[in-house]
């Protein structure tokens, strides 16, 4: 009886860890296993796992459609905001006005102080449903708080929040992307290397929490970097300081850890200046400019995904809500769009488009013609 | 003969004196009719109460720093500090308060002491240094900023629940924050209006050299102006706490551009002198409806930047033909 049980809870604890591990960016070749006391150290952890296996009663907001949907977005400041909104316009088109009557849309220009009275500028006109992506964690807390108050339900889209209290967050376990990463570098590189790592842009959660999770795994092996810096999610500024650290720290570089696919293509062109070998990279994203660079190149990377796309996925939680369905606590875009994990520089060419410009992040599920609208594909040579 | 020349045709000298005076104002008064028109057509939720109380609460935003702006303005000087000193009053009455209720009136007196050892600052650099109020407030803009930054990149403290509810409180349908902000524009109205203070600093903007040999306390007046600028940066700092509900150092890049602006189409002169409550609260509300509309339409916020610079443009244009 006693072994019995032993074996149960052996089973148990099983079938825990692996329902852990595998949230999210998990589905590639490298899942790092989540310990307690990472869980202990990052309010992030603890406000997802639970979040993993629990619905939302959403009877209190079922109504009939057409509905009227805001939607407070990054803005068209980048070229994965661009298509994130193109994606929202084009997906509101394809479900027809008797789904989503009217898009209430505004554009934060990537700031939380634009963001938040453009949040109380949507709610002002009493929409059905709030998809929100939070250009501040805590900065959005408050609000989003109200809007649940005055009875919107809240989807939040591609970042997160510091409150518990909105109805559903559609996104990847952000902390496992970059402990993903970072396990990936250390597992090329080994314990021994020199690292540096860049960041995105201070104070989003999608950047903060990323560099919790690296962070976690490089402190697990006993390594600190040679130096972090904030990228900001831009070409320019990611060679501006790969190349004061080409200058300061010259070849001792073993391994860089990025934060996003803009930065890398920027430390690449800074690698190309310098006439230096590229050493191996964690960070790439399917972004056709720095597939196409690291095709060229040649050099060993491990990309994630976080695809704009996943707006569709934020606009049906949005319906499911007011259609009073039980919705999920937290939506993992790679349940639903499978393509989206993790791949290697083996598989680049699989991933390149030559027919994509430089700046479209995939996957894309809008048709080539809406693409093609957007000034986002490239006549075909020859 | 320019156009305020052909416009003034057929009026007499005291028409004529009216409108140069109050024109641009009507003017801003009248584009913020035709925003709301169109809000009106285009939104069936424009002109609804919710959405005007919403305005009016996020008017006083930049109302209140506008104002602080405008007395500032009107000696010749300037205040390009006060979005850094909103930013580093957030963060203090935040690390302050704590979340903590009892912790609530410190928190308050710290930021608003904040204020005005700021606004001393300034005055005693303008006053006894000699330096020049724009290369002063440059400087503070910096330094106020990299304090903000050294002491967090990322948000800290919380303010309490009842200091969060603040926010939300309303006198009927009338948020209390826009009633905090109608009583600051009376009261400041009536500084200018009724006191020797507010006649002190049309006459410092007018010509200081002049007002110093009629006896003009001028230094004192200018101590006076700099510490509330200040200080109304610093309460717009506590409001925005309680719009957050924690201190965030991401707030206030850009608010000083934002109330000089709202400062110059209510038609302040940017050489001191003149300008009038009334036309402050024009220009704050010019641009609280061009951005409440921009977000009702869906159109990209990038045009709002292209709008406001045509409203400067078009604001200044009026007051060049008042002074021809």
């Amino acid at each position: 009886m006693f072994r019995k049980l032993i074996c149960g809870l052996f089973v148990l604890c099983l079938l825990l860890s692996a329902s852990i591990v595998s949230i999210g960016q998990g589905d590639g070749m490298i899942t790092f296993e989540i310990t307690q006391e990472m869980i202990d150290a990052s309010p992030y952890l603890q406000s997802v796992i639970p979040r993993l296996n629990e619905e939302y009663d959403t009877s209190e907001f079922a109504k009939d459609p057409p509905y009227r949907i805001a939607l407070a977005a990054q803005g068209t400041s980048n070229a994965w905001s661009a298509l994130f909104d193109a994606h929202a316009f084009w997906y509101v088109e394809h479900l027809g006005e008797d789904v989503i009557s009217e898009l209430l849309y505004g554009d934060a220009q990537g700031k939380a102080d634009i963001q938040v009275p453009q949040v109380e500028d949507l709610l002002a006109q009493e929409p059905d449903a709030l998809i929100l992506v939070p250009m501040g964690a805590a900065a959005l807390s408050a609000p989003v708080e109200r809007a649940m108050m005055q009875g919107v339900p809240v989807v939040l889209c591609a970042s997160a929040v510091e409150t518990d209290n909105f109805v559903t967050e559609v996104g990847t376990n952000l902390y496992m992307a970059g402990a993903n990463l970072a396990q990936w570098l250390i597992d090329t590189v080994g314990v021994d290397g020199d690292f540096l790592m860049m960041t995105g842009i201070p104070g989003t959660s999608t950047s903060d929490i990323m560099e919790e999770g690296a962070l976690a795994v490089f402190d697990s092996y006993g390594i600190e970097m040679i130096d972090k810096q904030p990228g900001f999610w831009s070409v320019a500024e990611g060679k501006k300081i790969m190349e004061t650290w080409l200058a300061q720290h010259g070849d001792e570089v073993d391994g860089i850890w990025s934060g996003g696919a803009q930065m890398v293509q920027g430390m690449i062109s800074a690698y190309e200046d310098a006439e230096m070998a590229i050493p191996p990279i964690a960070g790439g994203e399917m972004q056709n400019g720095f597939l196409r660079s690291a095709i060229e190149h040649g050099f060993e990377f491990y990309a994630w995904m976080y695809p704009n796309a996943m707006i569709t996925i934020c606009l049906d939680a949005a319906i499911q809500i007011l259609q009073g369905e039980p919705t999920p606590r937290f939506i993992d875009f790679v349940d639903t769009m499978p393509e989206a994990r993790p791949f290697t520089d083996a598989e680049a060419e699989d991933y390149y488009r030559p027919r994509w410009s430089d700046d479209v992040h995939g996957p894309v599920t809008m048709p080539d013609e809406k693409l093609a609208e957007l000034g986002f594909l490239v006549e075909e040579s020859g | 003969m320019n156009i305020s020349a052909r416009l003034f045709d057929g009026l007499s000298d005291s028409q004529r004196l009216f409108l140069r005076r109050y024109g641009p104002i009507f003017a801003v008064y009248g584009f913020i009719v035709v925003l709301i028109i169109i809000g009106a057509t285009q939104s069936e939720r424009f002109l609804t109460v919710r959405n005007l109380t919403n305005v009016a609460r996020q008017a006083a935003f930049l109302g209140i720093v506008a104002l602080g702006q405008m007395l500032v303005i009107l000696t010749a000087g300037i205040d390009l500090s006060v979005g850094s000193l909103v930013k580093l009053s957030i963060l203090v009455s935040a690390i302050v308060m704590n979340g903590e209720t009892s912790n609530q009136g410190a928190a308050i007196a710290a930021t608003l002491g904040l204020g005005l050892l700021v606004g001393l600052i300034h005055g005693f650099l303008v006053n006894e240094v000699k330096i020049a109020p724009f290369i002063v407030t440059l400087a503070s803009l910096g330094i106020l900023r990299g304090i903000s930054l050294s002491i967090s990149t990322s948000p800290v403290g919380s303010a309490s629940r009842p200091f969060i509810m603040f926010y939300v409180q309303k006198v009927g349908p009338v948020p209390v924050i826009a009633i905090m902000f109608g009583a600051l524009l009376i009261l400041t109205a009536l500084l200018l209006r009724y006191t020797a203070f507010g006649k002190y600093l049309y006459a410092i903007g007018g010509n200081i050299e002049v007002a110093h040999l009629s006896g003009v306390p001028v230094k004192l007046a200018r101590y006076g102006v700099y510490v509330i600028c200040s200080i109304s940066a610093s309460i717009t700092g506590l409001l925005w706490l309680s719009r957050m509900g924690v201190g965030d150092p991401a707030i206030g890049d850009g608010i000083e551009l934002q109330a000089i602006t709202a400062v110059i189409i209510g038609g302040t002169s940017l050489f001191g002198g003149r300008g009038t409550v009334i036309g402050t609260l024009g220009g704050v509300l010019l641009l609280g409806i061009t951005a409440n509309l921009l977000v009702m339409l869906g159109v990209n916020q990038f045009i709002q930047g292209l709008i406001q610079g045509i409203i400067i443009v078009a604001a200044v244009a009026l007051y060049k033909q008042e002074g021809d």
